[in-house]
C-alpha cells in the first residue's frame, strides 16, 4: 500500500475501536488522513480520522529519538521492584509482548477496562454461565432483552448489524423480534425509533434488583416488593410470562457500565435467569465490550498465564489479584514503575502515580503529568496490522495497515525495550 | 551438524523395529542415512541400555482454543494451586487440569511428547487457536476443524446438494482455518440443542432441517475419502455419557458405510444399560464391532480418579451433564451458527460405581480391541484425565497385575460389572509404541513423523529401561525435537517452536462466491477475514502442509 499523498479507497476495512468487529468498512485515505466513507458511526467516524499527524517521542518532557525513548524505558523498567504494566489497550501481538515483558520483569498486570473484566469473571469463576456470539444471536435471536446498557451509543450498528438485521436464517423476521430494554431513561434515548422496542425505565444501578424478581417470577416464588428495583411488579409479570415461550432469547449486557458496587450480582442475577430459562427453553447472554483490546485482553492473559486479568507476575509465576490489581491503586500505593499502553485511544490517559512512568501511546496523548518515557505508537488496524477480538472472544479479526506511519507497533516498541533491558 | 544416537534399543513399529539394538544419525532436524567412510561425526551421545522411540504424538487433546481458555477461566482454583515459575529461558504458567499454553508445551516435552492435535477447532475459532499455539511451545500442532452442526453443510444438506458441492466447502474450511482433518461432535445435536432438541438419536432428525446423524456422518465421511484426505472423518458420536449409547456407537460406525472413520474417546460411547442400575458396559460389544472393521479405528478417552473439567463441543450433552458438575459451575456457549461448547468440571471418584465403571470399560477397550494399529492412547485431555496422567495409563496397559491391585481400591459393584479382571493381556513397549506414536502418525496422514528411518522428523525420545514403567515414561532420559536436545532426565532445557501440521485439499473456487453471499447475508463478516492465510502462522513455525490422495469427486 504506497502512499504518495493521492486519495486511495479501501474497502472492507475491519474497525477495531468498540468491540462490535465490523469489517464492512470503506475508508478513504489521503496522506495519513483516514475518512470512514461507508459503514460508519460516531465512534469509527472519530477513531479513525483523529489527529492523523505522528507524534514524536519524548523522555523526561524533551523530545527524543525512538532509541533514546526506548532506552530511557529501559532505565526506568530495569531497576523495578513492583512494577505495574497496564492499561494493554492494543493489538493482540501487543498485549502478548507485553504480558512477556511482565512476565520478565515481574509485573502485576491490569487491563483499562479490567473492572468490567472482572465482574463477569466473577461470574463465570463462581457459576459459570450460558453464553451466545453475535451471529449466533443475529440470527435466533426472537427476544431480545437489553439489560441496561446504552447500545445505541457504545455500540452505534448494533441494531444494524445484530438486532435488527436484513436478513436472517431463522424465523421470526428481523424487523419483527421484540426488544425490551431495561435501563435509564438517558440510555433509552439512543435507541432506534422502532415500535417493536419496548422501554421499561430503571435506574443503572438497580438492574440486578430487576433481574433478581424475574428470577423469583420465573420460578413461581412471590414477589415482596411492589416495585423491585423501581419498575411496577405488575410490569414484570407480564415480562416474565413472556420469557419461557421465547424460542431462543437473548439478554445483552455491559459489564462496563454496570460501574456500581455489586456489579457482578447484576451480573449473576442475569445469568442466574438464564439458567433458569434454559431448564424448558432455549435462553443465552450476550455479554457486550471489548473496547481497546479488552476481549483480546482477556483471551491472551488467560492463555498465557491462566488469570483472565489482574494478574500478579511478581513472585515469579501468576498470582490472580483482582483486587489487589486494580491499576489506579497499584500505581498509586505499590508500584515503583508503571508501564502504560493505549494505542487506540489517546485519551485513554496513565494512573496518577508519583512512579516514574513509560506511556506507549496513540499519538496526542496528553497525560496530566509528564511520563518519563513517552514512545508514540501505531494504532492497530490504522498504521499496522495485527488481531483483534470481537467482543464475544470468538472471532479474532485481522487487522490490516491502512496508511504509511514511521510508528512502532505496540510489540516492536516492547521488543526495543527488552533488548535494552 | 551431525549427531550420533548410538547403541539405543529401538522401538520403531512403522518399520518394523521391535527393540533391537541400532545407532541413529541426525541431521538439519533430520533422521539421514549412516555417514560415509570418512565422514565425521560432530556429537555422539551413547544411549547403551535405553529405549528410543519417536517422539509422541497425541491425536486428540483440548489444549488450546476458546473452550480450553474458558476452562481456564472457570478454574482459578486449578491456575492457583500449580504455579510454575518462570526461569532464565522459559516462561511462567499455572495450572494442572488446563494449563496455560506455555506450562502445557512444557509438560508435553518433558513427558517425551513432540505433537499435539487440538480435536475441535471450531472454524469461527480457528485464528484463536493458532494464536494459543503459537504462544504453545515445543510441541507441532495440527487441529480438526468441526462440521457438522454447521446451518451452512445442514443447509446443504437439508436442500440435497450434490456431494462435490459440499466437498468444495469441507475443502474450503480446512483450507481456511488451516487444519489437518475434520471432525464432527453430535452430528447434528448441537444445532438441534439450539432448537431446544435435548436428545438426538443417529435416526432421529434435527427438527429445523430435517437432517439426520447418520447422513451428516455418511456425507462428511465420503467428503474426506473423496477429497483425498488422509485423515479419517473424527467422530464424537451421538448420545455421549448415555447408558446404553452402545447401539447409537454402533449405528454411527455403520453410517460411514465401509468408508474410514475414527470413533473418538470410544470408552464414553460405550454404556450398556444392564444390572441393577441400569449402567453396564458395553465394551466388549464394541471391541468386537471395532475387531470386525477394517474401517474403523477409535482412540479411547480413558478416565483416571482425580479431579479434571470436560470441555466439549457437545452443548446438548454437556447441557446434561452439569447435574454432575463437581465443583457445581458450568459454561454453555451458542457458537457463530458453527457449533457451541460446554464446561463442566468433573471429579472422578473410584468409589463411585459410575465412575469406577467408566475407568474399567476404558480399560476393557484398551485390551479388546486386538489390533493395536487401531487404538490411540488418549485421555481425552482433559475430559477423561490430564494429559500427564499417561504414563500411569501406559503401566496399567503393561502390567495385569498392577490392574488386579488397583481394582481392590474401586466400587464393588463395579469391579463386578466388569471382566476386566479376567483380562491377562498386557500391552509389550512395542505395542505402547504403536499406540502413542506410530498408530497416530499414521492415522493423521503425518508421513515423516512417529517413525525412526532416515528422512523422517527427527522428534525423538529416549527413556529408560525402567521396570517400574510408570517412572520410566514419566522422565524420559533425553527428547530431541527436530535433532536438537530439549528435555534431559524429563528437565526441559530450553524452549523452541513447534509448526503447524495441514492439508489444503483442492476446491473449485465457485464455492467462494457462495460463500461470501452467505457469510455477507447471514453471519456479517467477510470471508477474507475468516479464513487464515499462511503467513498468519509464521510466528507458530509456519505450515507444513502434507499432501492429499487425488481427488475424486
Amino acid at each position: 500500500m504506497t502512499d504518495n499523498g493521492s486519495s486511495r479507497t479501501l474497502r472492507d476495512v475491519v474497525c477495531p475501536f468498540c468491540g462490535l468487529g465490523c469489517d464492512d468498512l470503506t475508508v478513504a485515505a489521503q496522506g495519513r488522513t483516514l475518512t470512514v466513507r461507508e459503514g460508519v458511526c460516531p465512534i469509527s467516524e472519530v477513531a479513525f480520522s483523529a489527529h492523523p499527524e505522528e507524534d514524536r517521542p519524548r523522555t523526561d518532557g524533551q523530545e527524543a529519538s525512538l532509541d533514546q525513548a526506548l532506552a530511557r524505558a529501559a532505565e526506568v523498567l530495569r531497576p523495578a521492584r513492583r512494577p505495574l504494566v497496564a492499561g494493554l489497550g492494543t493489538d493482540g501481538a501487543g498485549i502478548r509482548s507485553a504480558l512477556r515483558l511482565a512476565d520478565r520483569i515481574g509485573a502485576g498486570v491490569d487491563h483499562l477496562h479490567g473492572a468490567a473484566g472482572m465482574r463477569n469473571t466473577a461470574v463465570v469463576q463462581t457459576t459459570g454461565w450460558i453464553t451466545t456470539t453475535l451471529a449466533e444471536a443475529r440470527n435466533r435471536a426472537d427476544l431480545w432483552i437489553l439489560a441496561g446498557s446504552d447500545v445505541g451509543r457504545r455500540y452505534p450498528r448494533f441494531f444494524e448489524r445484530i438486532a435488527r438485521p436484513s436478513e436472517t436464517l431463522f424465523e421470526p423476521p428481523p424487523n419483527q423480534r421484540p426488544i425490551v430494554f431495561i435501563g435509564p431513561e438517558t440510555a433509552a434515548a439512543n435507541l432506534p425509533a422502532d415500535d417493536r422496542i419496548e422501554r421499561i425505565p430503571c435506574a443503572e444501578d438497580r438492574i440486578g434488583e430487576v433481574f433478581a424478581a424475574l428470577r423469583a417470577l420465573e420460578a413461581g416464588r412471590p414477589l415482596f416488593e411492589a416495585e423491585p428495583g423501581g419498575v411496577p411488579a405488575e410490569r414484570l409479570r407480564a415480562l416474565a410470562e413472556r420469557l419461557p415461550r421465547a424460542r431462543y432469547g437473548v439478554i445483552a449486557w455491559d459489564a462496563g457500565e454496570l460501574d456500581f458496587p455489586g456489579g457482578d450480582l447484576a451480573v449473576e442475577a442475569i445469568t442466574g435467569l438464564i439458567d433458569q430459562l434454559n431448564a424448558h427453553t432455549r435462553w443465552a447472554g450476550l455479554p457486550l465490550g471489548g473496547r481497546d483490546g479488552a476481549t483480546t485482553f482477556g483471551q491472551a492473559c488467560t492463555w498465557q498465564t491462566g488469570f483472565p486479568g489482574r494478574v500478579d507476575l511478581g513472585p515469579g509465576y501468576p498470582r490472580h489479584a483482582p483486587h489487589q490489581l486494580e491499576a489506579g491503586r497499584f500505581a498509586a500505593e505499590e508500584a515503583d514503575a508503571v508501564l502504560w499502553i493505549s494505542a487506540f485511544d489517546a485519551g485513554r490517559l496513565p494512573p496518577d502515580t508519583e512512579a516514574p512512568t513509560v506511556v506507549l501511546g496513540r499519538s496526542a496523548m496528553a497525560p496530566e503529568r509528564e511520563p518519563t518515557a513517552y514512545i508514540p505508537v501505531g494504532v492497530p488496524g490504522l498504521d499496522h496490522g495485527g488481531q483483534a477480538y470481537r467482543m464475544d472472544g470468538v472471532m479474532a479479526l485481522p487487522l490490516a495497515r491502512l496508511r504509511e506511519s514511521d510508528l512502532p507497533s505496540t510489540a516492536d516498541a516492547i521488543a526495543g525495550i527488552e533488548q535494552r533491558l | 551438524m551431525l549427531r550420533k544416537l548410538a547403541g539405543g534399543r529401538i522401538f520403531d513399529p512403522i518399520n518394523g523395529i521391535d527393540g533391537e539394538v541400532r545407532d541413529l544419525y541426525v541431521r538439519d532436524g533430520r533422521l539421514v542415512e549412516p555417514p560415509g567412510p570418512g565422514e565425521p561425526v560432530d556429537e555422539e551421545i551413547d544411549l547403551t541400555g535405553q529405549m528410543v522411540m519417536a517422539g509422541g504424538i497425541d491425536l486428540h487433546t483440548h489444549i488450546s482454543g476458546g473452550k480450553v481458555n474458558l476452562a481456564r477461566q472457570m478454574l482459578p482454583e486449578d491456575h492457583t494451586a500449580h504455579p510454575r515459575s518462570r526461569t532464565e529461558t522459559c516462561r511462567s504458567g499455572s495450572g494442572h487440569i488446563v494449563p496455560s499454553t506455555w506450562a502445557t508445551g512444557y509438560r508435553y516435552a518433558e513427558l517425551g511428547y513432540t505433537t499435539a492435535i487440538d480435536p475441535a477447532v471450531i472454524p469461527a475459532n480457528a485464528r484463536h487457536t493458532h494464536l494459543e499455539g503459537a504462544d504453545t511451545p515445543m510441541l507441532d500442532t495440527g487441529g480438526f476443524a468441526m462440521l457438522g452442526n454447521d446451518d451452512y453443510l445442514l443447509r446443504l444438506l437439508a436442500t440435497g446438494a450434490e456431494q462435490p458441492e459440499i466437498n468444495d466447502y469441507v475443502a474450503w474450511i480446512l483450507q481456511a482455518t488451516q487444519c489437518l482433518g475434520i471432525k464432527v461432535v453430535n452430528p447434528g445435536g448441537i444445532s438441534a440443542f439450539k432448537f431446544n432438541q435435548r436428545r438426538l438419536d443417529p435416526d432421529e432428525a434435527n427438527a429445523h432441517y430435517g437432517v439426520t446423524p447418520r447422513t451428516i456422518l455418511r456425507t462428511l465421511s465420503r467428503s474426506l475419502h473423496e477429497l483425498g484426505v488422509p485423515k479419517p472423518l473424527h467422530v464424537h458420536a451421538s448420545n455421549l455419557g448415555v447408558p446404553g449409547n452402545y447401539e447409537s456407537t454402533l449405528a454411527t460406525m455403520e453410517a460411514a458405510e465401509g468408508l474410514p472413520i475414527h470413533l473418538t474417546h470410544l470408552q464414553f460411547h460405550s454404556y450398556g444399560t444392564e444390572g441393577d442400575k441400569g449402567f453396564s458396559s458395553a465394551a466388549p460389544h464394541l471391541a468386537e464391532a471395532v475387531n470386525a472393521r477394517d474401517n474403523v479405528t477409535i482412540d479411547v478417552g480413558q478416565i483416571m480418579f482425580g479431579q479434571t473439567v470436560t470441555a466439549s463441543g457437545d452443548t446438548m450433552r454437556q447441557f446434561a451433564n452439569r447435574a454432575n458438575a463437581d465443583p457445581s459451575k458450568s459454561s454453555l456457549m451458542d457458537i457463530e451458527c458453527e457449533a457451541g461448547c460446554g464446561v463442566v468440571p468433573f471429579h472422578y471418584q473410584d468409589d463411585s460405581f459410575v465412575h469406577a465403571l467408566q475407568w474399567l470399560i476404558g480399560l476393557e477397550l484398551f485390551l479388546l480391541v486386538e489390533d493395536p494399529w487401531k487404538v490411540a492412547l488418549t485421555t481425552d485431555h482433559p475430559n477423561g484425565a490430564p494429559f500427564t496422567t499417561y504414563p500411569h495409563l501406559i503401566q496399567l496397559l503393561m502390567d495385569a497385575g498392577l490392574r488386579r491391585r488397583a481394582l481392590e481400591a474401586l466400587n464393588p459393584a463395579a469391579r463386578k460389572a466388569s471382566i476386566l479382571e479376567g483380562l491377562d493381556r498386557e500391552y509389550s513397549l512395542y505395542e505402547i509404541a504403536v499406540l502413542t506414536r506410530a498408530g497416530p502418525a499414521r492415522l493423521l496422514g503425518l508421513r515423516d513423523r512417529g517413525h525412526l528411518a532416515p528422512g523422517a522428523a527427527a522428534d525423538i525420545t529416549v527413556y529408560a529401561d525402567d521396570p517400574d514403567r510408570e517412572r520410566m515414561f514419566s522422565e524420559p532420559v533425553l527428547v530431541l525435537k527436530d535433532g536438537e536436545p530439549v528435555v534431559r532426565q524429563g528437565r526441559l532445557l530450553r524452549p523452541v517452536t513447534g509448526r503447524v501440521h495441514a492439508v489444503h485439499p483442492d476446491y473449485d473456487p465457485a464455492v467462494e462466491a457462495k460463500l461470501a453471499d452467505y457469510f455477507d447475508r447471514y453471519l456479517g463478516i467477510r470471508p477474507q477475514h475468516y479464513r487464515i492465510d499462511d503467513e498468519e502462522l509464521a510466528e507458530e513455525g509456519g505450515v507444513e502442509l502434507h499432501p492429499c490422495r487425488e481427488r475424486q469427486a
